[in-house]
């Protein structure tokens, strides 16, 4: 284990070295070249750095460990969804039917799970399900959308921003209609069962003081579980060729119908697993639960490197495009910035990171 | 094991999403400049123009005007509203008033509506 590691460490110090050598043989202009491409690559992370670094200044508490802690939950909390859309991200689509999908499926969850003597309980005559029943079925449901998303994109080749588009309505009145079943009537669900709270928020382990949630456990979990997926198998290779050029994949003998329409089944999948999870974080579900999931998850993958130019990403970059997002939208909270405010700056980012991401592609062309 | 992503990177690409831009590279600085130069700016703008809002919702009765408050801080309790035929009984966090405001611990900490408690007179 130490060898490898020590390898490793001599390999990127060649790497460096190797850089630094070549970066001193360069004309004047190619440094300049070189100088401004590193810094338009990365200039969103050296922004957001930038803004934690004085955001630390003006509020201390920004670093306390309670606050640390906090952040790395919350970025547990949106990791599943960012990895199910950074797939169609890959095959140069996108998914804007996550965040309701999301809000479907923890609405689900949370019904399925109320504790029996709740006054206004949706399924009044069954007690609380078995929670790996419950896990299954929510997988089910984010499955099913996201079959619904392949098939039309792999089939009739429609752009993914449409198709999501439409199921993103379609789902929303199935949260709405949902929510009017049984002695429900449209109202927040809440009352759920102790041990689906205890599965998700329960405490994994307390460093001084402060729990860290059960649940960063299982963004670990299937943070793992992705990288295997994308890395490791054909399906993940296929996913990237697709990606890449699609006509190439065709002709090397990659199925693509059932790439596309694989992808989104496991994006869906992880939509559910996300709800399941933020039934019981946020306790109370409603027809609002998710909305504009889809957008930190999407602007996390694009600051982390998922390009939209297709077939290039890396679950390494994913985790850190989250954690980022998640950093810098936490610290304009201390610095007590409306919410309203934060979609402004929430969208300028995208557009920003996107720019950027485009840039990246007209130079390597 | 390379890592993933590269695997295609030399394979010819087709550009995605960028399939149809044409731009030339210093173009596109300018874009990516202007953009992140509008970032910045909207975040000092707001980070200046701060203060969450706090707005109380009295169910119909005497209007309760909203305050603006910063993160961490204590609110001070409002005048009390007054509704015909009802007995003021708090102000709670949720619509449905289970969870109650703690006006000498409860801290902010975001954007916040609180709701008026009625409870009805017995006459």
């Amino acid at each position: 284990m130490s060898n490898i590691i020590v390898s490793r460490v001599q390999g990127l110090r060649q790497k460096l070295s190797d850089n630094i050598s070549e970066f001193r043989g360069m004309s004047k202009r190619d440094k300049m070249r070189t100088i401004s491409d590193l810094f338009f690559n990365n200039a969103m992370i050296i922004i957001i750095l930038l803004a934690v670094i004085i955001i630390a200044i003006l509020q201390p508490a920004f670093l306390s460990l309670s606050s640390i802690i906090n952040i790395i939950s919350l970025t547990a909390a949106k990791l599943p969804i960012a990895l199910g859309i950074a797939g169609c991200i890959v095959l140069t689509g996108t998914d804007i039917s996550a965040g309701r999908c999301v809000g479907l499926t923890a609405c689900i969850a949370a019904s399925l799970l109320q504790v029996s003597d709740y006054a206004s309980k949706m399924f009044p005559e069954i007690g609380p399900m078995p929670l790996w029943f419950v896990l299954l079925v929510v997988v089910l449901v984010g499955a099913v959308v996201g079959l619904v998303n392949g098939f039309f994109v792999a089939k009739f080749k429609l752009h993914p921003f449409i198709v999501t588009l439409s199921t993103q309505l379609i789902v929303f009145g199935t949260v709405l209609l949902y929510l009017m079943i049984g002695g429900n009537n449209g109202q927040t669900l809440s009352g759920l069962d102790q041990g689906y709270l205890d599965f998700v928020k329960g405490t994994l382990f307390t460093i001084g003081g402060v729990a860290v949630p059960n649940f960063v456990l299982y963004a670990i979990i299937l943070t793992a579980i992705m990288w295997v997926i994308w890395n490791k198998t054909t399906f993940g290779k296929n996913m990237f060729a697709v990606g890449s050029n699609e006509e190439a994949a065709n002709v090397s003998g990659v199925n693509v119908f059932w790439t596309i329409v694989g992808v989104f089944i496991l994006a869906g999948a992880m939509y559910g697993i996300t709800g399941f999870i933020e039934g019981a974080r946020i306790a109370s579900c409603s027809a609002n639960t998710g909305l504009n999931y889809e957008c930190d998850a999407i602007a996390a993958c694009v600051i982390g490197g998922v390009s939209f130019v297709g077939g290039t990403g890396k679950i390494s970059g994913i985790v850190v495009g989250v954690l980022l997002l998640q950093i810098i939208f936490t610290g304009l909270t201390f610095l007590s910035i409306s919410q309203n405010m934060l979609y402004i700056i929430k969208g300028l980012i995208i557009l920003a990171a996107c720019a950027i991401d485009m840039r990246k592609y007209l130079v390597r062309k | 094991m390379a890592a993933n992503g590269s695997q295609n990177q030399d394979a010819p690409n087709q550009g995605g999403l960028y399939k149809h831009v044409k731009m030339s590279v210093r173009s596109a600085n300018i874009l990516v400049g202007v953009l992140l130069a509008a970032l910045v700016i909207v975040i000092v703008f707001v980070a200046i123009n701060n203060g969450f809002k706090v707005s109380f919702d009295t169910d119909g009765a005497s209007r309760v005007d909203a305050v603006e408050a910063m993160y961490g801080d204590l609110l001070i309790e409002p005048e009390t509203p007054v509704k015909e035929g009802y007995v003021f009984c708090g102000w709670y966090r949720d619509i449905d008033c289970t969870v109650e405001w703690d006006f000498a611990t409860d801290k902010v900490e975001g954007d916040l509506t609180l709701y008026a408690g009625w409870d009805e007179k017995n006459e």
